[in-house]
């Protein structure tokens, strides 16, 4: 008895203990809502004052967020693999271009992202049934061959030079200044992190976790997993199309030639750098892959004199290799991506260890 | 009749470039489980350093062939020992993107370098054989065949019959009970890259001389051999040959009878159907698909 007494009163000793700390998760509460509201507060100000050609290429990057977040959920979440963004963005950004201007304006966005989830379902049911890498061939199929249809779509539209998408009109505001749409788009990548983030805490999100760690266990467990990572990838695909939907009324101009391999890449490279599996990371990650070109471009200007003269013909291709370093760096130095840095306690994805320890 | 037999020899000519690209890519996958985005401008870099060789220093076709391919699989060691050893076992898809970032800036490079323009390789195989049906072949294009052929019987039997191809299985097999073994699957696999990495240039080379190098070329011919490789299953080297000889003729048909831009369409609609029927391809193992 008396030895059952001790750890009871030591464990009265810590809760009394904890007790008189209670202050302390809500002073942490009042922390991050100031961090937020001070947040909110930049970010407002930024679209207000900032020069305008900063504010388009935010605008950009919030764009790119959307498919970021979307691509994160299926990869970063669910570990499935794929290289197929490009080929949604181009469905979401046809859809509106078919629908044209014979359909009020947001609904050629539900298109686009129903017509995504409808493609997704159709290239992932074959290869989400398969353990391993299957979809990473299966979107590749995907991104050629609507490659080749919009393709065809163009020349047999005559419209070599792209499409032109009028701006649209919401309650009365037509949609064309860059800092109007700079609002809109915060307000949407705000509602689109809450879903995603939703859907990652709630049961879809615990079910892609215990398959991204071990399908086989998580079959076990009872979850049916062709069909968990079925709906990761039709819900990645439809946020993926919303966000291709949107970037067409934001560029105006949608031709085939731009939703290239190289573009599905970029968004590949956003949630790496961001951070695989974090909703921050996913916006973290637009932003800086958005940005590096802008301010490559940006530096090289201010170079200026005879080097930039000289260099001024291979500009392209040293961009070009800056941005591979700049992803090869982060890859290496920063392994789990800039949310890393702010949330140091994230689980890591348990890989197989047998490999590396061999070599 | 004549046409159908003409397209089909052409045909083979392609078969053999997707053959010299897809075994790389199949033995780099089986070995160190990195799927190599980088193999086509491992290609494609192997075309550059032939024509550095041939054109810029006026060697003979003889030496800067030997010594651009062999420099492409130095050249793809080393990528592998720099870059890739030390990750080994991460989540596949940084691997994916360390080779995807690899070829942007490897590709960056090549374009300083060489230019944007098309350079075209001179080849000493400039005839054309009569063969009966009143077909033609270019005499490149036998050339080509020839050398997929014997240079991948050749890889066949060094796999089976030698000491070194023997290890390469073993280490890919399970790299752990290799080194029991006395395997060094460190060495091995570096030797697998510089094998695939000397492949990929002889199908640069190829295709620089059939219809010249730019940057794009590395993307035809990274992604080309793709559909070939899952028809003919991903872990399977026998696979990757019949792959790339179905695929080739299947498009060459297409193309000669619908027409040329289905090319690559009618590859990838391939890829999906046989994901659809037979995931693990024609030979490819079924471990790879439980669940």
């Amino acid at each position: 008895m008396t030895q059952l007494r001790r750890p009871l009163h030591a464990a009265a000793g810590t809760a009394t203990a904890s007790l008189a700390q209670l202050p302390a998760p809500s002073r942490r509460l009042t922390a991050r809502v100031g961090l937020v509201a001070v947040l909110v507060a930049v970010v407002i100000w930024f679209g207000l004052g900032a020069s305008i050609s900063w504010v388009y290429e935010a605008d950009a990057a919030l764009l790119a967020a959307i498919g970021a977040l979307g691509l994160n959920l299926l990869t970063g979440n669910a570990g499935q693999i794929s290289i197929g963004n490009a080929a949604f963005l181009a469905i979401g950004a046809y859809s509106v271009v078919i629908c044209g201007s014979h359909v009020p304006f947001p609904v050629p966005l539900a298109v686009g992202t129903v017509a995504c989830g409808i493609v997704g379902l159709l290239i992932g049911l074959p290869s989400l049934r398969l353990r391993g890498l299957y979809l990473v061939f299966s979107t590749l199929a995907l991104q050629y061959i609507v490659n080749f249809v919009f393709d065809q779509y163009d020349s047999s539209h005559g419209a070599g030079a792209g499409h032109y998408i009028p701006s649209p009109t919401i309650f009365g505001l037509q949609l064309s200044n860059t800092r109007t749409w700079y609002m809109t788009l915060l307000v949407i990548v705000a509602v689109v992190m809450i879903l995603v983030s939703n859907l990652v805490r709630g049961r879809p999100g615990r079910a892609w976790s215990a398959i991204r760690t071990n399908e086989l266990a998580a079959a076990v467990m009872g979850i049916n997993v062709t069909r968990a990572k079925l709906a990761g990838f039709i819900a990645s695909s439809m946020i993926v199309g919303f966000a291709g939907a949107l970037s067409a009324y934001f560029v105006q101009s949608v031709s085939a030639d731009y939703y290239s391999l190289d573009l599905a890449v970029t968004y590949i490279a956003m949630i790496l750098i961001g951070g695989l599996g974090s909703v921050w990371g996913s916006v973290v990650g637009a932003f800086i892959v958005t940005l590096i070109p802008y301010g490559l471009s940006n530096l090289s200007t201010q170079i200026g004199g005879g080097l930039a003269q000289k260099f001024q013909a291979d500009l392209p291709f040293i961009q070009q290799i800056v941005y591979g370093l700049a992803v090869l760096l982060f890859l290496y130095l920063r392994p789990a991506g800039v949310a890393s840095l702010i949330r140091s306690h994230r689980l890591s994805p348990a890989g197989p260890e047998t490999l590396k320890e061999v070599r | 009749m004549s046409l159908a037999l003409g397209i089909f020899l052409a045909q083979l000519a392609i078969a053999s470039l997707y053959a010299l690209t897809g075994v790389g890519f199949v033995i780099i996958y089986r070995g160190t489980k990195v799927l190599n985005f980088a193999q086509g401008i491992l290609a494609l870099l192997g075309g550059y350093f032939f024509f550095s060789l041939s054109e810029s220093l006026g060697w003979s076709f003889w030496i800067s062939l030997p010594l651009a391919v062999v420099a492409s699989g130095i050249f793809s060691a080393l990528l592998y020992l720099l870059f890739l050893r030390s990750l080994l076992g991460v989540e596949p898809l940084r691997l994916v993107m360390v080779t995807i970032a690899l070829s942007i800036v490897l590709t960056g490079g090549a374009q300083i370098v060489y230019g944007t323009a098309t350079k075209y390789i001179n080849v000493p195989f400039n005839g054309e054989f009569h063969l009966p049906f009143q077909v033609v072949l270019p005499t490149l294009d036998v050339a080509i065949m020839v050398t997929g052929v014997v240079l991948l019987g050749a890889f066949a039997l060094f796999l089976t019959r030698s000491r070194l191809g023997l290890s390469m299985r073993a280490a890919a097999a399970d790299a752990r009970l290799a080194t029991y073994r006395r395997v060094s699957v460190n060495s091995v696999s570096a030797f697998t890259w510089a094998v695939a990495g000397a492949g990929a240039a002889l199908a640069g080379i190829a295709y620089g001389a059939q219809a010249g190098l730019s940057s794009s070329a590395g993307d035809v011919l990274g992604f080309a051999a793709f559909p070939a490789i899952i028809l003919g299953g991903i872990d399977s080297v026998p696979g990757a040959l019949v792959g790339a000889f179905v695929l080739a003729e299947v498009q060459g048909f297409t193309s000669a009878y619908w027409g040329g831009q289905y090319s690559s369409v009618v590859g990838y609609i391939l890829l999906l159907l046989i994901l659809v029927i037979r995931p693990s391809g024609l030979f490819g193992s079924r471990e790879v698909v439980r669940l």
